[in-house]
């Protein structure tokens, strides 16, 4: 009896002992472990679940091809909560307890603010998907984006209308809220350094039902392509649908909200033939279709064009170690290094900033959705 | 400035005019049956509109009946609603009356969230989409409607207020309660008339802008605001003020737009406001008598 109880007390003690030893260790030889802090609670925890459905696609992928360098790849997701503090704890929680070589981050840029300095202190490489063109530009080392971000559609458009079209007097309309004011900044800018004159600059705010001003007072200035630079879709729908009733009487290219799902459905045949940009059309590289049949075969659904980045993010990480093995401070610059990538949402370049995309599609709306045009890369900035 | 731009922006005004007087008439009958300003007179415009959509795109419902239900059943709606947000609170002051007002506007801005869905839909056009060509001038064909609905509206309203006995009553009722009630009108009756009457007002308006606005369930809150502006312009508790008032508003947003700062459109409703609270505080048409309403 006595010997049996010390027999159990024993044992139970070898076994959280080694609980604790294994749990302490970096990772097991075996393993690489990498860090995830999607929104799994909270108000975006749907873009969240879909963010981890195309991230572990990848996970399946690496680790049924053998891995990275015979070792398979442990993801650990940590939970952000939908908010910025939850991030950072995210964070904190990924690199000390969980003790990961380097993370997936966050899409959203003020969760990325958040949790930037904490990043700057450990020194971790961070991929990430949210598109605040400065997130970058702050003297972080240590994150590496893999959307193309905000400033590059602003480009683009002025890139695209200098190129391919005849036009020389353009029109900007925008919303006035920091998006939309931001946006057509840029295009001003933009279109002045390229010899294109902007002939006027219209306003609205959000959730403004009538237009018609705005766009007589744009055909009246003689503009021959009016840039719309908008945020919120019913804006964009009401504006296109009053473009047509005026009689289309300027050319018209949109920033992403005009080809955004929930614009077309509102606007619908009013939007036929419109000019927008768009990060990627699904199905414009054969990257992105053996994407979509892999996603459809495992999730039996179409994949989310929004949360995609994941996929991408964990693959040139990915990649990195396989390069370099288990250094951070190597892997940042393999990251840096890694050039005419093919992700999903297109090809990789990396900037010194760690910008890795500087190319987004121009569409053209053709029955409700958007149809390749054409890729604009607007080159390192 | 060539006339066809001018005159389209007296159409796109006149238009988005109409719907502020349809609002504020709204307004203006209940304060006058009440003494109670309705803070959930935008959302009497929101609900109809989701109620016509449901009708047409789960139930397709065809247009003249979608229309007679969802007039029928904001008829309804508003004896209900002073049912619950009035008729308690009557023997109070007015106060409570408001914050219940305000209570029900937003339960109903949640509760169409909560059916419907964050993400805005589309009302199906009675109207072509396609704009009219009138010799350069572009109209939206619904604006037109727009226009010609709310007269006919208006001129339904004079004739019921002024030739039949009911509306005699409601407006007795309005104008002195005690006296109506001494004279054997069934005060809380008329009351209740006059809220289903102000409803419907708002059922007429979310059907007429429902196809150009998109229906969400913020769609009322500008436009009740808008309104309620037109009201203390045209001059406060005056009808014909009330309809004067919101067209006047809608069409000099829309030159201010064109001609001033379109950054600065939706500011230019209280900055008139501002400036006839200063100079004019009576309003176009009021009375110079302080509070008499």
């Amino acid at each position: 009896m006595r010997s049996e109880r010390r027999f159990w007390s024993l044992t139970l003690t070898a076994i959280v002992t080694l609980g604790l030893i294994v749990s302490a260790l970096p990772a097991s030889a075996q393993e690489i472990r990498l860090g995830f802090t999607p929104p799994v609670t909270g108000a975006s925890a749907a873009e969240g679940a879909l963010q981890l459905k195309a991230i572990k696609l990848a996970l399946k992928e690496i680790n049924a091809a053998g891995g990275v360098n015979g070792k398979k790849i442990d993801l650990r997701v940590v939970d952000n909560q939908s908010s910025n503090p939850g991030a950072l704890t995210a964070l904190q929680k990924a690199v000390e307890q969980e003790k990961v070589l380097a993370l997936v981050g966050s899409v959203k840029s003020t969760q990325i603010l958040a949790m930037s300095d904490a990043v700057k202190t450990y020194a971790v490489p961070m991929m990430i998907g949210g598109t605040n063109a400065t997130l970058t530009k702050q003297g972080n080392p240590w994150l590496f984006r893999v959307r193309p971000d905000d400033s590059i559609a602003a480009a683009a458009m002025v890139k695209y209308i200098k190129e391919d079209t005849q036009f020389t007097k353009v029109g900007l309309l925008h919303d006035t809220d920091a998006f939309g004011t931001g946006g057509a900044d840029l295009v001003e800018q933009g279109a002045k350094a390229v010899g294109l004159s902007v002939v006027k600059r219209e306003k609205y705010s959000t959730k403004e039902k009538d237009f018609t001003a705005q766009l007589l007072s744009l055909k009246n200035a003689g503009a021959q392509i009016v840039v719309l630079y908008g945020t919120n879709p019913e804006d964009v729908a009401v504006i296109q649908r009053q473009y047509r009733q005026l009689g289309s009487p300027f050319k018209y290219i949109g920033s992403p909200s005009s080809q955004m799902k929930d614009t077309l459905n509102l606007s619908r045949e009013a939007a036929e033939g419109l000019i927008a940009i768009a990060d990627f059309v699904p199905g414009q590289s054969e990257v992105n279709k053996v994407y979509a049949a892999a996603y459809k075969k495992e999730y039996n659904e179409d994949y989310d064009s929004t949360s995609a980045w994941t996929y991408d993010g964990l693959n040139i990480l990915t990649g990195a170690i396989k390069k370099v093995g288990e250094d951070r401070a190597k892997i940042r610059e393999a990251i840096l290094a890694t050039q005419g990538y093919k992700g999903v949402l297109g090809t990789f370049s990396f900037t010194s900033n760690g910008d890795g995309l500087s190319e987004v599609s121009v569409v053209q709306i053709e029955k409700g959705a958007p149809k390749l045009l054409k890729i604009v890369n607007v080159g390192a900035k | 400035m060539d006339l066809a731009t001018n005159l389209q922006m007296v159409t796109a005004g006149l238009a988005m005019g109409s719907i502020y007087a349809l609002v504020a008439l709204g307004f203006v009958l209940i304060f006058n049956a009440v003494g109670v300003v309705n803070f959930a007179q935008g959302e009497f415009v929101m609900v109809p509109a989701f109620v016509a959509v449901w009708l047409m795109d789960f139930l397709s419902v065809p247009f003249p009946l979608t229309y007679l239900i969802t007039v029928l059943f904001m008829g309804l709606f508003g004896i209900v609603f002073q049912r619950i947000a009035y008729y308690p609170l009557r023997n109070r002051t007015f106060l409570p009356v408001i914050i219940a007002t305000i209570g029900v506007s937003i339960f109903l801005k949640n509760a169409a969230q909560l059916v419907f869905g964050a993400e805005p839909f589309l009302m199906h056009r009675p109207t072509p989409a396609d704009a009219l060509n009138l010799r350069g001038v572009f109209v939206d064909p619904q604006y037109i409607v727009i226009i010609l609905c709310t007269l006919a509206l208006l001129g339904f309203q004079y004739f019921f207020f002024e030739k039949t006995m009911l509306g005699k009553k409601m407006q007795a009722t309005a104008q002195d309660k005690d006296m109506a009630r001494l004279l054997g009108i069934r005060v809380a009756k008329m009351i209740a008339f006059t809220f289903a009457y102000s409803s419907i007002l708002g059922a007429a308006a979310g059907i007429l802008v429902g196809p150009i606005f998109y229906v969400t369930k913020e769609m009322g809150g500008m436009l009740g605001l808008k309104a309620f502006c037109s009201t203390i312009i045209g001059g406060f508790g005056n009808v014909p003020g009330a309809i004067l008032g919101g067209v006047f508003l809608g069409v000099i947003e829309v030159f201010a737009a064109y001609y001033i700062s379109s950054a600065y459109r939706d500011a230019f409703a209280f900055i008139i406001l501002i400036l006839v609270l200063l100079f004019r505080p009576q309003g176009f048409f009021g009375e110079k008598i302080a509070e008499k309403a």
